[in-house]
Formats: structure tokens, C-alpha cells, sequence
């Protein structure tokens, strides 16, 4: 589609400016969104653009099979109905701020069993069996501490 | 529902005679449910009831203190537009506000918005140029949600948001000024695109367009993925500052060429407020910017102004400020009649003997 701000360049984005119960939609071309960015107070970020692209909606196939919400209507709205939505964006940046804690704590719990786990495996190999012993009883404590933190 | 007004118009922060208020606010989604969207009334009440049961917790209590849970279905219109003109919750939770919620705080510096366009959008407000402690809180809220809560979250793109624009951080730190000089000499043009080079933006607090009546701006981060939240932090914090050095300049500048004409307008604004019958919201606002323009220079008036009486007009001359602060349901040609008599109590002057 061609942009219908400027008729010159091919429409990449939707703009919907809400006003009370008014709801506008224009195609417009990334061009003609840096320009219209001071005067539309509801405009999907014209950063998106530059990091997102949406050509993971494949064609036939452009329903997200968790919601049902197909790429017109995200088109439409900019917004998102379930988190399996994301599967279809790429974004080029990666997320370097706060992780949830909890996330954090299994995940190093989860390294650490897999490493003395595999210690273990050494351990037997070598026929040191009572250092494995110490160990074996180590990794189910740490086993258990991992679900206590699951259950909470 | 409490009459009382936020602790972000008190003030007493740093650079209150320019910056009005800081404010964090964090996206976060729970993963057992679609985005609010795309969810049941159902759900929506189910998730409702759970944060109503999490703030009751002594684990809640001990870390944020009371806090309440109003569903704004319960609240009265006048309420839900109260909580709207304090920037508590946004326009497009007055139109959709069944099934949504705000926890909030004892002096409202602190608030949860619930099944919003988010699950949760934690939010918190200090007085002047606070991003440190805004930040702070706001992440102690998130801390303490996490325990109760099991976030959508992304291991490349971070907390997954029902708009992008949002995902990653999923956090939006906004800087609320008064720049009247850089309104009236055009500065404010420049700043603006310098701003968005930098993944910033800056619009009217009131209105649109560059010319945002009251003179008050917000100044907000557009990137919330690939940079960490203090980054965005610490680089808004020096935009500000740079934003405020430019403004004192324009101010001196205006003072020094044009005195009489810029005292002019700040002292008929004020005998406007004072002898006013019909005011608008919008011509109150006005003045107030010149008011708080002319303090700031040192201008003395017949009664002392404080910028905290400044500030809480700013919300009170809204449509349900004013309601509120006569407890009383008026159309909108009675408030204009009626708003004077707001401003002259609040700012103790008043000609019309």
C-alpha cells in the first residue's frame, strides 16, 4: 500500500489517533510518521520501524495459534493479545535490563545441579565412590531447595 | 475515596521552580493469562481479587505499607475523571473501566493499575526531579510482586508487553516541567528534535502541539529494550538538567530584553486571577504558568504565592478538581462561574468585594 500522507513512498505503518470516541486510521510511510510524530498524540512509536519487523506473519499463516489475532488486526492496533504474539515479531534488540528474581534463582540452581551433576559422572568413573556419595546427597539437597522455591 | 491532592504537586522536591514532578512506571504481564485485551470479565475479576488478597498479606504490608484497591466500576464517574486529571490512571481506562483497578498508596506517590493494557502497571510519583527515588520504588514494588506473581518474561526480549513499544524493561520514566520561556522564544523546537535523536520525546501536558497551554511539558523515553534501566535513567536525568539550564538562560534573557513587557503579563494575569468572574480552565492555566514564571524571577505580589499553590491548581481547576473541591456536580458553564472563587482561595487573594 502507498503511503496515504504523501502518496510517495510504500505504507509501513498504521497510525490510529483516538480523539473521545473517534477513532482515525491512516497507512502512512515511515517518512511521513517522523513528521507527524509532534502533531498525533496516540501514534504507534515510529522506533518500531527501526527494530521491529513484522514479516514473520507469514502469508495463509498470519494466525497467532494461541489468540487467534491475525496481522491485519495487530496492524490495526499496534497492540498485542497474548505474549505467543511475539513469536511472530522480530525484534533486532536484546533485553540487558532487570530479569525477574525468581527466574534468576532457579536458573542458578538449575546450572548448578547440572554441573555437580556432571561431576558426579566423573566421580563414578574414576570409582571414587564415597566422595560421589557426598555429592549424590549435595545435588538432592539442592534438588529439594529448588522446589521448596516452587512451591512458594 | 480520598478528596485529598497527590504528593507530587507538594513541591518540595529539587528544581521544583521547573520541574513539577518525576514519574516511573513498569509494565508487567502475569503469564497465566492472555493480555487484558484479549481476557474474560472472568479472568479479569479473578485477577482482580487476587492482588485484592496480596495487598492484605503481612509480606505486602511490611515492605509498601497500606495500600487500597478501588475498582474504578465502583468509583462514580466524577471519581474516575478525579483520578484521571492526577494522572493516576489513563484516558483510555475512563472509557474501559470495567473490570480494571488501581491499588493505590496512602499519599498516592504509589499505585498499581490493574488489567489496563498491561496486567500490571506499577507507577510511582515524586515532586521535582526524583528519578533516583521514583525508579527505587518502583522497583521494590516489582520486587515484591514477583513472590506472588509469575511474569511473562522473555529471555531475549525481556517483560513482554501487549503493546512492543513497551517490551524489555517495560518501563517509561516522564519528567513533568514548566517551560515558558523556551515556549515563547521557541526553544523548545530545537529540544524537541534533539530529544528524539536520543530515544526521547517531549509533548504538552495539556493539549497538543508545541504551544501546550499552562506551559507544561512532559519529557519521556521512547526505547524500553536494549539499554538498561538506569542508563535510561541517568541519561533523562542529564537531558533535564541541560533542559533546565537552557530554560533559566531564556529566562534571564526574556527579563533583560523585554522587562516591562513580560512583567506586564505576569502582573495582569495576576489581577486577572484576582478579579475574574468567569475563567476557564485553560486561561487559568495560563496564568498560573506566568504566576510561577514571576515567582521564580523573585516578583513580589501583594500576597506571597508558593509554588505548592501554584502546583495544586494545576490539578484542582480541571473539571473534577473543581467538583471535588466544592463537593458538588456542576456543569461546565457553572464551573467556569464558579472557578475564580477556586483560584482566589487557593492563591488567599480576591478583589471582588
Amino acid at each position: 500500500m502507498i503511503c496515504q500522507n504523501c502518496g510517495q513512498h510504500e505504507a509501513t505503518i498504521c497510525v490510529v489517533k483516538i480523539t473521545g470516541n473517534k477513532t482515525e486510521k491512516q497507512y502512512i510511510c515511515q517518512y511521513c510518521v517522523n513528521k507527524l510524530n509532534e502533531n498525533f498524540n496516540n501514534i504507534i512509536n515510529p522506533f518500531l520501524g527501526s527494530i521491529m519487523e513484522l514479516n514473520n506473519w507469514q502469508p495463509g499463516g498470519d494466525i497467532c495459534p494461541t489468540c487467534g489475532q491475525s496481522k491485519r488486526k495487530w496492524e490495526e492496533t499496534g497492540k498485542l493479545n497474548c505474549k505467543d504474539c511475539y513469536n511472530f515479531l522480530n525484534i533486532s534488540k536484546k533485553h540487558i535490563g532487570k530479569r525477574p528474581k525468581r527466574n534468576q534463582q532457579e536458573l542458578y540452581l538449575i546450572n548448578i545441579i547440572k554441573e555437580k551433576q556432571n561431576q558426579l559422572k566423573k566421580l563414578i568413573e574414576q570409582e571414587k565412590y564415597e566422595e560421589a556419595a557426598i555429592l549424590r546427597d549435595e545435588i538432592k539437597g539442592l534438588k529439594e531447595n529448588k522446589e521448596d522455591k516452587n512451591d512458594k | 475515596m480520598t478528596n485529598k491532592l497527590p504528593n507530587w504537586l507538594n513541591a518540595k522536591g529539587h528544581q521544583n521552580d521547573i520541574v513539577i514532578s518525576s514519574r516511573v512506571r513498569l509494565a508487567r504481564n502475569i503469564d497465566e493469562y492472555m493480555f487484558p485485551r484479549n481476557m474474560t470479565r472472568l479472568e479479569k475479576e479473578k485477577l482482580l481479587e487476587s492482588l485484592k488478597d496480596i495487598i492484605e498479606t503481612p509480606e505486602f504490608n511490611q515492605e509498601l505499607g497500606k495500600m487500597t484497591l478501588i475498582r474504578l466500576e465502583e468509583a462514580t464517574p466524577i471519581e474516575r475523571q478525579y483520578l484521571l486529571e492526577k494522572h493516576l490512571i489513563s484516558p483510555d481506562m475512563l472509557e474501559k473501566y470495567p473490570s480494571t483497578g488501581i491499588v493505590l498508596g496512602l499519599d498516592e506517590s504509589i499505585s498499581i493499575l490493574v488489567n489496563e493494557e498491561d496486567h500490571l502497571r506499577i507507577q510511582s510519583f515524586f515532586s521535582g526531579l526524583n528519578l533516583e527515588d521514583a525508579y527505587i520504588i518502583a522497583d521494590k514494588i516489582d520486587d515484591v510482586l514477583e513472590k506472588f506473581y509469575q511474569y511473562s518474561y522473555h529471555e531475549q526480549y525481556g517483560y513482554l508487553t501487549s503493546c512492543p513499544s513497551n517490551v524489555g524493561t517495560g518501563i517509561r520514566f516522564s519528567v513533568m516541567m514548566h517551560l515558558p520561556a523556551l515556549a515563547m522564544n521557541g526553544g523548545l523546537e530545537k529540544i524537541s528534535q534533539g530529544l528524539k535523536k536520543e530515544g526521547f520525546v517531549i509533548r504538552g501536558f495539556f493539549g497538543e502541539g508545541s504551544k501546550a497551554y499552562g506551559d507544561l511539558y512532559q519529557i519521556s523515553n521512547q526505547f524500553t529494550i536494549g539499554v538498561k534501566e538506569t542508563e535510561i535513567m541517568l541519561s533523562l536525568n542529564s537531558k533535564i538538567n541541560d533542559i533546565i539550564e537552557l530554560e533559566k538562560e531564556s529566562r534571564s534573557k526574556l527579563f533583560l530584553e523585554q522587562e516591562l513587557h513580560i512583567k506586564d503579563m505576569i502582573f495582569r494575569a495576576y489581577g486577572n486571577l484576582k478579579y475574574a468572574l468567569i475563567l476557564s480552565a485553560k486561561e487559568g492555566m495560563n496564568d498560573i504558568s506566568l504566576l510561577r514564571l514571576g515567582l521564580e524571577r523573585g516578583m513580589k505580589f501583594d500576597q506571597d504565592l508558593s509554588y505548592q499553590q501554584l502546583n495544586n491548581l494545576i490539578v484542582l481547576a480541571q473539571p473534577a478538581g473543581l467538583q471535588k473541591y466544592f463537593a458538588k456536580t456542576m456543569e461546565p458553564e457553572e464551573r467556569d462561574g464558579k472557578r475564580p472563587q477556586l483560584f482566589q482561595e487557593i492563591l488567599k487573594i480576591g478583589g471582588n468585594k
